[in-house]
Order: C-alpha cells, then structure tokens, then sequence
C-alpha cells in the first residue's frame, strides 16, 4: 500500500482564513437568524473535516470520528437550508454553504492534485450562489458586492495556503506571510467593493440598456486585454 | 534567477465576466455592479510587479565538529538588503544531502522590509563526513502572488562530523606491482625483508656491515617496499544513480559522495596519490596526486561540480540531457585514456543498471586494479523494489565472478566499519 505524504498538505492558518471568509461570504448573503445558524454549523463541519488527520501542537479535535462528525454537520446543515420555510431563503444560503464545503475539502485536501481543483470548484459554487441572491432575490448591492468579494478573497488565501504547503510544508513558520498576503488580499477587495458603491450611488443605475451593453463590451475587451 | 508568472489570478477574469452578463441578462444593475468588483480583483495583479530580491544568507551551525548521530542546530538568517519590502519570501535551506532534519524545519517564509531579517533554525543529524551546505532556494513573490522569482542564496557552510574510515579497499597488486602498504619486494623501507648478495651500485647504508666485520662477506640488507599507489575514486552520478530506498531518505549519489569524501580524507592522511572521477550529466575527472593544494582541489570538485548534483540530471531540463545511453561509454572510454597504468579505481556505484556493471568490468579488463563499493539504496516494499533488490544482488554477484571485490554496503552501517568488517572477511587474508 502506498502511503500519501502529509506533510505537504495547505498550511492550517491560510485553510482557517479561506473558510472563515467563506462563511462571512455566505453569511452576508444569509441574513436571518435561521441561515446564521447553519452557516455556523457547516463552518464547524467543514473545520473538522479539514483538521482531520493532521497534527497540531494545539488541542484541536481530529481524528475519524470528529471527521465524520464534521461531515455529518455539514450535511446536516446543506440539509438544514434546503428545507427552510422561505425558498428564497435557501437559495441565498445552500450554494454558500456547497462552496464552503468544496473549499474545506480542497485545503484538508481530499486528494493532493485535486486542492486547486476543490477550491477553485468552491469559488465557483460560491459566485453562482451571489448571481441567484442578485437574481432572484434582488438583493441589494451592498451585500452581493461583500459576499462576491469575501468569496474571491477566501478562494484567494486557500490557493495562498495550499501553494505554501507544497513549497515549505506545514512545519515551517509561514504565520506573517498568510496573515499579510490574506490581509492586503482583503483590504483591496473592500477597497473596489466601497469604489464600486461610490459608482453606483452617484446615480448610475439610471443608464439605458443600450449603455449597459456598451459597457458590457468595453468590459470584455478589457477583460480579454488583461487575460492575455 | 527566474521570474515567472503564476497565473493565480487568471480565473478571476471568467468572475467578472460572469457577473457583467447576469447583470446585463437580467436587468440587475447590482449584478453588473459585482462585475466591478470582480474586474477591480482582476486587475489586483497588475499593480505589482516582480519583487527585486536581494537578499544575504548566514548560517550559524552549533557544534562544528559533533559527533556522530547528535542532531546539530543550525541557524539561518536571511536579511533583505534591496530597497523593497518582499511580501512573500520563501527560504529553502540547502540541507546536506546526507543529513536528515532531525527537528524543525528548514524551510521559512516571512515578510521581508528593506534591512529586515528573518531568522528560523533547525537540527540536523549529523553523519560522518564532511557536509556542504546546498545553496538556499528562494521563492520571492509579489503581495498579489501573481508573480514568482526564484533564486538561489550562498553561504558556504560546512559541517564536518568525525571521519571514520580506518581503512581502504586498497588491494595489493595481482602482477606484481605496486600495492599500498607493504610490498613482498625488497627495497628501500622500514620492515627487514631479506639479506642477498652485494651487488655494485647498492647503498652504502643498506651494507650490513656488522657481516662484513665479522666475515668480510658484503651483503646487503633488504627492507620491504613500500610504494605509494595512486588510486581514483569514481562516483557514478548518471541519472539510474539517483535512487533512494524511500522518498525522504538521501539517494544512492549522496551515499556515494559522503563515501567519497570519507575516503579523500582518509586517503590524504597517507602518502597515496588520490584522483577523482565521476559519470554523470558532466565528466568530471581530476588526476591522482597528492599535497594540500591537490587535496583542496578535490574538495571543491566535490562540492561544485554540476556532476555531484544533489538533485538528478532530469530534474533540470538542459537541452542536451537525454538518456545519457551513449554518454557512460563516451565518459568511459575518456577515463581510460586519462588513467595512468598503475592506477587502482574504487567505483562508487548503487549498481542500478547493467551498463556500470559492464563499464566496471571494461575498466578492470584494461588492467586497472578495481574495487567496487556499492551502497545499498533498494527497498523491498512493493514487487518492483524487490525485483530491483534482486537484479542488485546478481549484478554484485557478477562483478564478483569476474574477480571484482564489492562491498556491499548498507547504508545504516558507517562506511569505515564495513570496510574494516570486509578486510577482516576478505583482502586481510
């Protein structure tokens, strides 16, 4: 049997930081106290799942059954908003919480060559689930705009984690780096989202759809000219 | 120095554009507004670009010269000397690749301000033989991540723990010519060999001439000889070299250099010409002698050459790497003609492939007194490293039918007590 080297596994504190800001993500969306709730419950399951099996120096539950526990409340909670009374509800709440648990299991990670794959699946779940608030719910800017914003940063530090991991491995000291990188990260996602408000409130939803597509194509060739 | 372009960030271009068509679709101005954001995060990268790293390297290493198997802190610091803060560093130390981290790690990131330092230490174990600290590998990248330069940072450290290699597998000569130590000829030397006739021409301190007062008889007095042989330790460092039992033990060529490095000092504790050799990416040859200056060349072959690499040859793409099939018997046939005659070689071969074995065997066929020493790197896991074990064993077996000695050599066992172990077995006899 060949046995899967642990030691390049995502650094813990980059994991902590990507799924904290997935659950701020999925928690501005959420708002009420039900969809609280769960979040709560499915950032404590995905935090289980994640520290399975790994070695800490701090007391931090691990092993099989706190794994299966994990898992179980993250079900558990997916379950938990399916179910809410209000459908809008779970719309705003269960792709957030799919997300977070796609992230937790990219930095645990389920598979070394998969971490990117899970986590980049997790953004996407998680940007899925901002357009379906924005859609359906019509909710305002403010919170489609953090939640967007939260979601890239947390896929940002897990990708940030999981490349320190295989650079220098769990047991070296990378604790500023993490905090620093995951920081300015956050910091310029907060500065576009109060730019991008600024834009808004000065009246710029009054524009003609006509506008909207020239913006639109303006929009893609500058995407297309910085993709290169 | 390379710098690259991780491409992090690229995917966040497909968020943006996401957003600006559900928007745009559906006539959700808020939408369209998260397209913002996610162009605004698109662009982050572009506002940094390569980090400049300049960096100094010092090493502190505990105890110089400890003893075998007592782990040795060793202490990196690593100052910024550019004039940009580096938001992202990250420092691989280049541990021995004969010492195992026996505490902590060797490996550190941290943020960098213009004159700051950053400082992590480590343990290692210490093996016998003397050990060069590996370049460390930086991994600069900017505060979006979106760039990457990795470079490489010197110090020259060393660690030297206690030689101990008494003796070597130097053999006496089959035909007569010259063997280490003692000599069956009579000559000039310290040990009485024999008495025989005066013959004009010999000595007038080796006449006997207690003989002659008593006799009147001239005789003269033998001693055996001692020659000094020249011996040159070849390393085989070819690509089938770089085998390890396992993944995070050292590889065979690491064994086979910390040998190397035990017999050079031995060697040069005795008046042999020792010489140095290697097949691997590169030739490497440097011809017998003997004196400080010579001993110090071979010191450097085996900390620089490109040929002791501690990562193997397909590691790094060169261009004209291939599979090295023609090199060894090119390298080979090179080495014969360098040789001198009278010169003994000592192979230092894991025997991982068939084509050493004939090569060593080419080399003993050309009338080079030849020793192989062959450490054991084969593990018996899985089928595969049991076939390789076994492949291994028939290989020594042919060197030794073609009357080739071989020491076999398990790694676990300091390469001084299994030489000795071995003359006590065999060429003491």
């Amino acid at each position: 049997m060949v046995r899967v080297s642990v030691a390049h596994r995502p650094t813990p504190l980059a994991s902590a930081l990507a799924l904290l800001l997935c659950a701020a993500s999925t928690a501005i969306l959420a708002p009420t106290l039900d969809q609280r709730v769960a979040v709560l419950a499915a950032l404590a399951g995905t935090g289980l799942v994640a520290a399975g099996g790994r070695e800490f120096s701090a007391p931090v539950p691990q092993g099989r059954l706190w794994t299966a526990l994990g898992a179980a409340l993250v079900v558990g909670a997916i379950l938990r908003g399916e179910t809410l009374a209000d459908p809008r509800h779970s719309i705003e709440l269960v792709p957030g919480l799919v997300g977070m648990a796609l992230v937790g299991l990219g930095v645990r990670p389920i598979r070394q060559r998969f971490a990117r794959r899970f986590v980049s699946a997790g953004l996407a779940v998680m940007i899925v689930g901002v357009s379906l608030a924005g859609i359906f719910e019509a909710a305002g800017p403010l919170r489609l705009l953090g939640a967007a914003a939260a979601a890239v940063a947390a896929w940002d530090a897990a990708e940030h984690g999981i490349s320190l991991g295989e650079q220098l491995r769990t047991d070296a000291g990378t604790r500023t780096v993490e905090l620093v990188h995951t920081g300015a990260t956050s910091a310029y996602g907060a500065a576009t989202v109060a730019a991008a408000l600024l834009v808004y409130d000065h009246g710029a939803t009054g524009l003609p759809l006509s506008g909207l597509v020239l913006l639109l194509a303006a929009a893609v060739t500058l995407l297309a000219l910085l993709y290169r | 120095m390379t710098v690259r372009a991780t491409g992090r960030w690229r995917g966040i271009v497909a968020v943006a554009l996401w957003f600006v068509a559900v928007g745009v679709l559906t006539d959700r101005p808020a939408a369209l507004l998260v397209g913002v954001v996610g162009a605004g995060l698109a662009v982050y990268p572009r506002l940094s670009r390569p980090p400049t790293v300049e960096l100094e390297l010092e090493r502190e290493v505990g105890e110089a010269r400890p003893a075998r198997g007592e782990p040795v802190p060793v202490t990196t610091r690593v100052r910024n000397t550019g004039d940009r803060t580096l938001a992202d560093c990250r420092v691989i130390d280049g541990v021995p690749a004969m010492l195992s981290v026996a505490e902590g790690s060797p490996r550190h990131a941290a943020v960098l301000r213009p004159g700051g330092t950053a400082e992590f230490s480590y343990a290692v174990a210490a093996e016998p033989g003397r050990h060069q600290f590996d370049p460390a590998t930086v991994v600069a990248r900017d505060i979006t991540g979106a760039h990457e330069v990795e470079t490489t940072v010197a110090a020259g450290t060393e660690i030297q723990v206690g030689d101990a290699v008494p003796e070597l597998p130097v053999r006496p000569d089959p035909d007569g010519h010259a063997g280490r130590l003692v000599t069956d000829e009579g000559g000039s030397g310290i040990e009485f060999h024999s008495v025989r006739e005066y013959r004009p021409g010999d000595p007038i301190g080796r006449i006997d001439s207690k003989r002659w007062a008593r006799t009147g008889e001239l005789t003269t007095v033998e001693f055996r000889e001692e020659r000094p042989t020249s011996v040159c330790l070849l390393v085989d460092a070819r690509a089938p070299a770089y085998r390890a039992a396992a993944e995070d033990r050292p590889n065979a060529v690491a064994h086979c250099l910390a040998g190397a490095e035990q017999l050079v000092s031995a060697l040069s504790d005795t008046r042999d010409a020792v010489g140095l050799a290697a097949f691997g990416r590169e030739p490497c040859f440097r011809a017998p002698g003997v004196g400080p200056d010579h001993e110090a060349a071979l010191w450097r072959l085996l900390a620089t050459h490109p040929a002791f690499d501690a990562t193997p040859p397909g590691a790094v793409r060169t261009g004209r790497d291939g599979d090295g099939e023609d090199d060894l018997d090119g390298q080979a046939t090179l080495l014969r003609k360098r040789l001198g005659t009278d010169t003994q070689v000592v192979v230092l071969s894991p025997l991982t492939d068939r084509r050493i074995v004939e090569t060593i065997r080419t080399l003993a066929a050309a009338g080079h007194t030849t020793t192989v020493v062959s450490p054991d790197v084969t593990a018996d896991g899985s089928l595969g490293q049991r076939l390789a074990r076994r492949e291994r064993t028939l290989r020594l077996r042919a060197l030794r039918g073609a009357d080739i000695p071989v020491v076999d050599w398990d790694t676990a066992t300091p390469l001084g007590a299994v030489l000795l172990d071995e003359r006590r077995r065999r060429w003491s006899a």
